[in-house]
């Protein structure tokens, strides 16, 4: 583990990183799946270099582009209606809570109606319980474009819960 | 960004980092005061994860994709899917990335084989005492005759540890751990880097200090390995880590 700065090929992204990029693959996917869906996502990797700014640590990038890359993943997979439903809680994350309604929502049905960037908002914020300013950090927006993006969240999902507070 | 949940408990994201890179600033206090976040430490350290199977380009720096193509044929029985594979080839050689940015570089040896060895890996982290503090020090960073340095080491599995100093006349010298018989010392994992008992001052031979750590499955002594490091390669079955420093 050098410190000294090197050229950063995918090569280099995917042996430093690929183990905790398939960490995060495991809170969506079980294991029998996970490794192709870690190939995904390196794949998105190269193809998405380009948006990478170097403001941030690459594996903020990279956690960021596996959780929607995964989110895209099961919204295309019909059949699943529960987010996280066939995985459940992994070792290494606090248990999944639905001790809100809007998290209940979310995580329930939500998840897969509203607009990806909307739905990888609500996985960072119930999902991996992050505040508002560090999902902003780690998606390139402001705390206030996420404060807001939750505030409507948090609107549907009332909607969605028959207006239950 | 913190490394902290609005609940209070480190992110998962805090967690990666921590495995990978040993340390992560405001984390200390809360790992030695919070079980729970030290149990999920313990358990994204423990979890059984397959050997990452080689990507099929670039396996050696410096080489663009395309070149190094022919040397790293994909690798079937590594992967689950052998055509994403060569379609990522592919894609990497149409999108011929190679991104001009910082990073810490690879820590994980590859054998000749070009497959990981699982686990065999170690960090090493160098500090300057000042007293009532210590600042880390990265590769390139300047030093003084006089300095007092100390060492943190992760490694991910059990095995033997030494770390050797080589100063810019290429003189060897032991800096952990400092016993007269130059026997490495047997370690337990330690997923987060752990403060060594031992520390070195600084003499006063100008130029390029490298300092290594060496982290093999089997004892081995001082004489086994400075003849390697000197040649800039890494003992058999071993891995290492260096931080080189600028001593003034």
């Amino acid at each position: 583990m050098q410190e000294s700065p090197a050229a950063l090929d995918v090569n280099a992204l995917y042996q430093r990183h690929g183990r905790s990029v398939l960490r995060r693959i495991r809170r969506f996917y079980p294991e029998e799946v996970a490794m192709d869906v870690l190939q995904e996502v390196f794949i998105k990797a190269i193809e998405h270099a380009g948006t990478y700014r170097g403001d941030a640590p690459p594996l903020h990038w990279l956690y960021g582009m596996t959780t929607r890359h995964c989110l895209q993943r099961l919204r295309d997979e019909k059949r699943r209606k529960q987010l996280l439903d066939e995985v459940g809680d992994v070792p290494w994350s606090l248990p999944i809570t639905h001790d809100t309604t809007e998290a209940r929502v979310f995580l329930g049905q939500l998840w897969a109606t509203v607009d990806e960037d909307l739905a990888q908002i609500g996985v960072h914020y119930y999902l991996d319980g992050m505040s508002q300013a560090d999902i902003g950090e780690l998606l390139g927006v402001t705390g206030r474009t996420i404060s807001n993006r939750i505030l409507a969240l948090q609107q549907l999902a009332r909607d969605a819960a028959g207006g239950t507070p | 960004m913190t490394p902290f949940r609005r609940d209070g408990h480190l992110t998962d994201l805090a967690l990666d980092q921590l495995l990978e890179d040993g340390t992560l600033e405001g984390t200390d206090a809360h790992l030695e005061s919070c079980a729970v976040c030290r149990d999920r430490l313990a358990a994204a350290n423990a979890i059984e994860l397959p050997v990452l199977p080689v990507l099929p380009f670039a396996e050696k720096r410096g080489l663009p994709p395309q070149a190094s193509v022919a040397a790293q044929p994909a690798q079937p029985a590594a992967a689950n899917r052998p055509w994403m594979w060569a379609a990522l080839l592919v894609t990497a050689a149409a999108a011929a990335v190679l991104l001009a940015v910082a990073v810490p570089s690879v820590d994980e040896p590859v054998d000749p084989d070009g497959i990981r060895i699982k686990g065999a890996s170690v960090g090493l982290q160098v500090f300057r005492d000042e007293g009532d503090r210590s600042e880390r020090l990265r590769s390139g960073d300047r030093i003084a005759a006089g300095d007092r340095l100390g060492f943190r080491v992760r490694n991910r599995t059990a095995g033997h540890l030494m770390i050797v100093g080589v100063d810019a006349r290429s003189e060897t010298y032991l800096c952990y751990p400092q016993g007269l018989d130059g026997a490495s010392e047997r370690v337990d994992p330690a997923p987060v880097a752990t403060q060594l008992p031992e520390a070195i001052r600084m003499d006063a031979t100008p130029g390029s200090e490298r300092l290594i750590a060496i982290f093999c499955p089997q004892a081995f002594d001082y004489d086994d390995v400075v003849g390697e490091l000197l040649d800039g390669t890494v003992p058999e079955k071993c891995a290492v880590d260096e931080v080189v420093l600028e001593k003034l």
